[in-house]
């Protein structure tokens, strides 16, 4: 399959993934303001909804909450808000219309016929609860129908792998904000302040009603942490996520023909077993666990595209 | 027995004084091809023809068969009208059509042999050198470059009109990168999904090989591969006819490439592919020589691929259609092209051409000044009904402003007479009406062989009167249906 194909389809699949965790972490926290009244405690949390959200240049802190929460929805001269993430993803899409089947593109049109239709802002404005499901529904609908109407090739492990690439890299940024000035705990009383804190984390990734099938309702931070982290069926945990990465990347060295002796195969490899081996009471810095794992993330990204897509001319001769 | 609505309408659609109207003789009878037609579409209620034309629209918008308008502000994407009642041509006359069309691109491919060879034409006087050399798709690159078998023009998409007597001449030959095959194939499609059952039996040949047929022309190009990879090269997304790119890719079972998936290292293209460099051997260009390398060509080009032409002149890849071949769509060499038949294959043109003014001669010139209102004055490398005066159609300020611009540049404008388009029913908000058409079939060339799928696009000027049927200026489409009698 040409580079080009495959680079905009692994973007496609990352737009998409990032409108759908960004309009769950502000469903989530809007829904989460309602049970608060505490004005300092408000503030704690949108400022750590906007570290959730952006990850490398410092939030604006002169906007007031709604205008945050605008600005990582409708605005589209901020590049991570969902308007312009969806934008991204069907414009990466349109380049390949003929790679991807009908169904998908006639999908994903829709989503963005719904994020920049007129009326968006009223429909924002007065149901904010119903607007972020509609965008999460969209992507969800989006991802079954590429799995039912897309041969299962090369192009659909790289939506693969844009997917979860995203997915983890998000879920490791909201675990990081969220836990980095606590110790973890696995045998404390909760708070009623700090059970609703820990269900707002469980729930920004549709965690919580798995977690409780596994753990019961007892909403240790210790134990939340390792669901997220290591759990192997939970699908959106880190560990399912780069399982779901290094299986297609396995898929994809076998038909490229490509000898799996490189240093994306050694990386990747090396951090699916780690997180299979290593146990929550072996993390004694969350933090410093969190960073070294996004880099690896981030070089199995580069990698990648060294790989398959970006490789230098001579190399390939 | 009461007579039907639509039979009615039938009964009033007006014929047209001058031009030949496909279907009906000047004293309203069904040409014999239309009979059973007739018969079987008045069987049906003008609410039925209704319904089967939107049935039809919502299919192409459905589809997504749309091409793109340049300079228009309101959306891009357009579809292209499509007219339910077929236009049909008769065995007999698809014979002429064909062994026409074939001798031409057969005396064309030596004429471009011989231009950018010895120049024997020149040198005999059939014509001047300069006419060539001033054209606008005139390639100096091309001098001494030998293209594989001599198949300069693979793919071929002339222009047929036919005149009140009956007969069908060649408006222009569009040698470049001819477009509309895809609404050919589409349009088929279509007619057969909404009207099988005036289909069915007709004796109407298939069209749908054609993919098929263009895969194996590209592979007769090529002279030593068992299985060469053959690409098609679109501009991308924003162009015009980028639906038709993806169809045509997609029913030969080819890649559709851009430039910046090729790379050329040692006069050898490759495309960039995640299982590595994947050597290229024929490129179906979609793209206008201008834009094809920046080395060679437009230094602006961002389409093309460096380095490709000195591939090409090294033979590592093949090019359909070959580079410089719009020379001999030029609309002032047209005017030469029954010579050239003549003194390349010794016989007469089968088609004719139409009577054409130069107005690089002097007298000539004089002529058509004097009489632009009646004539159709054209810039000679524009297509897509760019550039051209209809003169009776045209206001006293139009006809001064091209009197100037042919008097600034002659060798830039040809004129021809104001040809009076044979006309065919069509169905138009519930009423039949008579409306200019012409027809474009395909012709594709390859090593000894000559393929045209029997059919071609139908093309309808929709405004009333108009004799532009363009798609860029409001033309539509029929489907064509030509007979096995």
């Amino acid at each position: 399959m040409l580079s080009r194909v495959a680079d905009s389809l692994y973007w496609m699949s990352r737009y998409l993934e990032r409108s759908e965790n960004t309009a769950r972490l502000i469903d989530v926290h809007i829904n989460s303001m309602l049970d608060m009244n505490v004005e300092f405690v408000k503030d704690q949390r949108l400022h750590r909804l906007q570290e959730s959200l952006i990850s490398q240049s410092e939030p604006d802190s002169k906007l007031t909450g709604d205008e945050i929460l605008y600005d990582f929805t409708l605005n589209e001269n901020q590049p991570i808000s969902i308007v312009s993430t969806v934008i991204g993803a069907r414009e990466n899409a349109r380049q390949i219309r003929e790679q991807i089947s009908s169904e998908m593109w006639t999908q994903i049109n829709k989503l963005y016929l719904l994020v920049t239709s007129t009326n968006t802002t009223r429909l924002w404005q007065s149901a904010p609860h119903n607007f972020y499901l509609q965008v999460k529904e969209g992507s969800h609908l989006f991802q079954g129908i590429t799995d039912a109407t897309m041969n299962h090739n090369q192009g659909w492990h790289f939506i693969q792998l844009g997917r979860y690439i995203e997915r983890s890299l998000s879920l490791l940024q909201l675990l990081d904000i969220h836990f980095q000035d606590t110790e973890l705990e696995s045998q404390k009383d909760i708070a009623t302040n700090t059970y609703f804190e820990m269900v707002t984390i469980l729930k920004s990734v549709s965690a919580f009603e798995a977690y409780c099938k596994v753990y019961n309702p007892n909403l240790q931070s210790m134990w939340i942490v390792e669901f997220l982290l290591f759990n192997k069926e939970f699908p959106r945990s880190l560990r399912f996520c780069i399982e779901m990465i290094q299986h297609s990347l396995q898929t994809l060295a076998d038909t490229t023909n490509r000898s799996k002796n490189t240093n994306l195969y050694r990386m990747s490899g090396r951090l699916q077993s780690n997180l299979s081996y290593d146990d929550i009471r072996d993390v004694h810095d969350l933090h410093a666990y969190i960073q070294d794992i996004k880099i690896q993330i981030y070089q199995i990204h580069v990698m990648l595209y060294d790989t398959f897509i970006t490789y230098p001319i001579e190399s390939a001769l | 027995m009461t007579r039907s609505l639509l039979a009615t309408l039938v009964d009033q659609y007006s014929i047209h004084e001058t031009a030949y109207d496909e279907t009906f003789t000047m004293d309203h009878q069904s040409r014999d091809a239309y009979k059973i037609l007739l018969n079987r579409l008045l069987e049906l209620s003008p609410e039925d023809l209704i319904f089967r034309q939107q049935a039809s629209d919502t299919t192409f918008l459905n589809d997504g068969i749309t091409f793109t308008v340049y300079d228009d502000k309101k959306g891009t994407e357009r579809t292209f009208p499509f007219d339910i009642l077929p236009r049909i041509i008769t065995g007999k006359e698809w014979n002429t059509i064909e062994t026409g069309l074939i001798q031409r691109i057969r005396a064309i491919n030596f004429f471009l042999q011989d231009i950018y060879h010895e120049g024997r034409i020149f040198d005999d006087g059939i014509i001047p050198y300069e006419i060539v050399a001033s054209a606008k798709h005139y390639r100096r690159e091309m001098k001494g470059v030998n293209v594989p078998h001599k198949v300069y023009v693979s793919i071929c998409g002339s222009d047929l009109v036919r005149l009140p007597d009956g007969s069908f001449a060649v408006l222009e030959d569009n040698l470049r990168v001819p477009s509309g095959v895809s609404y050919m194939l589409a349009n088929r499609q279509i007619t057969k999904n909404v009207f099988p059952k005036l289909f069915n039996n007709y004796g109407v040949r298939p069209v749908d090989q054609y993919g098929q047929a263009l895969l194996s022309i590209m592979q007769s190009l090529v002279p030593h591969h068992e299985d060469p990879n053959i690409v098609l090269l679109s501009p991308g997304v924003y162009n015009s006819a980028y639906y038709e790119h993806t169809y045509l890719a997609r029913q030969m079972g080819i890649q559709l490439v851009e430039g910046r998936d090729l790379l050329v290292h040692n006069n050898i293209v490759y495309m960039r592919t995640t299982s590595g460099l994947q050597r290229v051997d024929v490129i179906y260009r979609r793209i206008d020589d201008d834009f094809l390398d920046a080395l060679t060509f437009r230094p602006d080009s961002q389409l093309g691929v460096n380095g490709l032409f000195n591939a090409y002149r090294a033979g590592n890849v093949v090019l359909a259609n070959a580079v410089g071949t719009g020379v001999a769509d030029d609309k002032a060499i047209y005017a030469y092209i029954p010579s050239i038949i003549k003194y390349y294959l010794d016989e007469d043109p089968i088609l004719q051409n139409i009577e054409t003014y130069l107005l690089s001669d002097e007298k000539q010139r004089d002529y058509v000044i004097k009489n632009i209102d009646k004539l159709v004055v054209k810039a000679v490398g524009e297509a897509g009904g760019y550039g051209m005066l209809i003169g009776p159609h045209s206001t006293k300020k139009e006809q001064e402003e091209f009197i100037d611009a042919i008097n600034a540049n002659p060798r830039n404008y040809i004129a021809q007479p104001t040809l009076s388009l044979s006309t065919a029913p069509c169905f138009l908000d519930g009423n039949i009406e008579a409306r200019h058409i012409d027809l474009r079939p395909f012709v594709l060339c390859g090593k000894d062989k000559y393929t045209i799928v029997p059919g071609g696009l139908t093309r309808v000027a929709l405004r009333k009167g108009s004799l532009v049927v363009n798609s860029s200026q409001g033309g539509g489409s029929k489907d064509t249906w030509v007979l096995y009698e």
